[in-house]
């Protein structure tokens, strides 16, 4: 072998391929330690080798299966949009290179099987015994997905990504393609996943023509596809058929029926778009003085003693438990107010106090306090009235479902309504020498009763439930606009058609080895 | 699915993997070292993942995460003299870090400059990098002396190198 003498690009590639002397890998140290702009150099030229490398990994994995485990020479297989696109195929390499320990063999017939994917999230998933382990983050390969309940998230190496929901039974067959034998999928697919394919029983397929869909298939092997955004194509049901948003089709045998996206074992999506919409224009309202969907991470206001995301009003969102101790959200409302409008989304889990406070300002009693009592009757404080603790809010057997609380305050008809479910159910005077109204510093779920002076009161106040929005408006808003309120935030309560719901026949299907 | 902080982080660590591989490789060049401490940055990222805060680079938090790796195996491995000295692993990944911005370009060119090369050296960079044993058992495999294919490979990079230099540079003066 020629030894690389003093020349820069010699000693690099005597590096990078790795037959470099010991005296070569000191010379060459040492120049870039004298050389700064070589840092850079070896920085770009170890770049140029370690983008092969990665690019070579890609290509072993998104070859046809039965090629796999050779490589043939000359057969150079980049992406056919480049690298560029091939962004979102990194994850191949991502979890090839990342995950595995045995990677380093040199046989490449002994190769372990492929892996197509990984998991990105999981909700209360329970697997079938049979089923190949999943864990956050791990890898996945062509082993059946046997979900028995909860959700689970997966990320296809083309980016495309798929949330299962048990009972399910799901293959991940190719790095942009899974086949759905008996369950419930939705998948959300990026540009670089476009053609991303869900194979169904009956040699019938969806394609992705850039889209978010969700695919349903029943344990008569007759499947439902709901089109959230962008198209699909249906194959295999007769002539191929491309959908769009909105659009649901029944595949059952050799027919395919369109079908009201109402009746869509998917509604809750489209619920959870209808409200997402709603949500967004509210922000802008001019009147709004404070507005919290609870989305994990983005909360405003200063959580307090650690609250919890428990399930929402939607799948697609979660909402945020308090346990009805110490746990609450803080939030500062500053000003004086007219008008009010106070509007939530509430998962009552217990009454446990006395008083159980919805929303309260901190300690004076001339501010705003929302609570529930006991009994379900709902009650205020602070607002100059009090009668509204005559009116039950929430009976002994609705805990543990969501409803819609609604108050507005109006000094100029000096009139208290409250409205649930979009519905008023009490209105009453407010005391004539009432002054505006005052929020300030108050708390989610709780209070802070340390400015609370009242001998004998109730102190603890905790409200063990789970909010999943607040909004607050410096105006009173009409029962018109309220009913729009709480048609565009709820959920989704119509269950799928008994004939396409995954039934208990799925049972062998998820154990079967 | 609920989660969407959980599923932003999925994103971005798609997004990041390219980069973080090379980062790695930068500082050990070697194919299999660097899968290794690639597996290991990998799994910490996942296990740590709550920590991240999305409102920093979500590049640097693994570069930090694989800086670490990179470090225990310079002290702790039988083959740590293929890393990067201390030093020079410390001013080599900030340069990595700093040229964040540009290495899609660099994707790009290198992607055009492999469509440019004649077949034949296109099939010796495929092959190199398709093998995963020693480039003396690929040498003798191909019927060529170590030296020979160590000089052809080196000569194809360094083309390849200089034509990504050549194609940004066209690029920043068009």
């Amino acid at each position: 072998m020629t030894a690389p003498g003093d020349n820069i690009i010699e000693l690099l590639n005597a590096v990078v391929d790795g037959y470099a002397t010991s005296q070569q890998r000191t010379a060459l140290y040492q120049r870039m330690r004298q050389e700064p702009k070589l840092v850079r150099l070896y920085a770009d030229y170890t770049a140029v080798h370690a983008e092969l490398l990665w690019q070579h990994r890609e290509t072993s994995i998104n070859q046809p299966e039965n090629t796999r485990a050779t490589t043939t020479p000359g057969r150079l297989k980049l992406h056919p949009a480049g690298w560029a696109v091939a962004a979102a195929l990194l994850l191949a390499a991502a979890i090839w290179f990342g995950i595995r320990s045995d990677f380093t063999s040199h046989d490449q017939t002994d190769r372990p099987a492929p892996h197509v994917g990984f998991v990105t999230n999981t909700v209360n998933a329970q697997f079938a015994p049979s089923s190949s382990p999943v864990t956050l983050g791990g890898e996945l390969t062509h082993e059946p997905i046997r979900l028995l309940s909860g959700q689970v998230q997966i990320m296809f190496h083309s980016g495309a990504v798929a949330d299962l929901t048990g009972p399910c039974v799901f293959e991940m067959v190719g790095a942009n393609r899974g086949k759905l034998s008996a369950g419930k999928l939705q998948a959300y697919v990026p540009a670089s996943g476009k053609g991303f394919t869900v194979d169904l029983p009956g040699d019938r397929r969806v394609v992705d023509l850039g889209t978010a869909f969700g695919v349903m298939v029943s344990a008569d092997g007759s499947a439902m596809v709901d089109v959230f955004e962008g198209r699909v194509r249906i194959e295999g049901a007769g002539e191929p058929r491309v959908l769009e948003a909105e659009q649901v089709v029944v595949l059952s045998d050799d027919t395919l029926r369109s079908i009201d996206p109402s009746q869509s074992v998917f509604a809750d999506h489209h619920a959870y778009q209808r409200w997402k919409r709603w949500s967004e224009q509210a922000q802008r309202d001019a009147a709004l003085l404070y507005y919290e969907p609870f989305v994990p991470g983005e909360v405003a206001g200063q959580m307090i003693g650690s609250p919890t995301w428990g399930e929402g009003r939607f799948t697609d969102k979660p909402a945020l438990t308090l346990d009805g101790q110490n746990q609450a959200v803080a939030v500062n409302i500053p000003g004086r107010f007219e008008q009010l409008t106070l509007a939530m989304w509430v998962n009552v889990q217990s009454l446990d106090r006395p008083i159980n406070d919805l929303f309260a300002a901190d300690g004076a009693t001339a501010s705003v306090q929302l609570h529930l009592m006991h009994d379900g009757r709902f009650g205020y404080a602070g607002v100059g009235a009090d009668q509204g603790r005559r009116v039950k809010l929430i009976g002994p057997d609705e805990m543990h479902r969501w409803i819609h609380v609604a108050v507005t305050f109006d000094l100029s008809t000096r009139r208290i309504h409250v409205y649930r479910d979009g519905e008023l159910v009490h209105t009453e005077p407010i005391d004539a020498t009432r002054n505006p109204f005052h929020i300030g510093s108050a708390r989610i779920g709780n209070w802070d009763p340390t400015n609370y002076n009242h001998q004998g009161g109730t102190l603890k106040r905790g409200l063990h439930a789970r909010f999943d929005e607040l909004l607050i408006l410096s105006r009173a808003a009409t029962a018109d606009e309220i009913r729009r309120i709480y048609t565009a935030g709820a959920p989704e309560t119509s269950q799928a058609p008994a004939s396409t719901a995954p039934s208990i026949s799925l049972h062998q299907n998820l154990h079967q080895k | 699915m609920a989660d969407p902080k959980l599923q932003a982080f999925s994103q971005n660590f798609v997004r990041a993997q390219r980069q973080v591989y090379g980062y790695i490789v930068s500082q050990t060049p070697n194919r299999s070292d660097a899968e290794d401490l690639f597996q290991k940055t990998s799994l910490t990222m996942w296990e740590k993942w709550e920590q991240y805060d999305p409102e920093s680079s979500f590049f640097h938090w693994a570069c930090a995460i694989a800086h670490n790796h990179i470090r225990n195996f310079r002290r702790t491995s039988r083959r740590r003299h293929l890393a990067l000295p201390d030093d020079l692993a410390d001013t080599v990944g900030a340069a990595h870090m700093a040229a964040e911005g540009q290495l899609e370009a660099r994707r790009d060119a290198l992607q055009r400059c492999l469509e440019q090369l004649p077949n034949n050296q296109r099939q010796l960079v495929h092959r190199r990098y398709a093998h995963e044993g020693s480039l003396s058992d690929l040498a003798g495999e191909m019927g060529l002396t170590a030296n020979a294919l160590y000089k052809s490979i080196g000569r194809i990079r360094q083309a390849l190198h200089d034509c990504i230099n050549r194609r940004l540079q066209m690029e920043r003066d068009s």
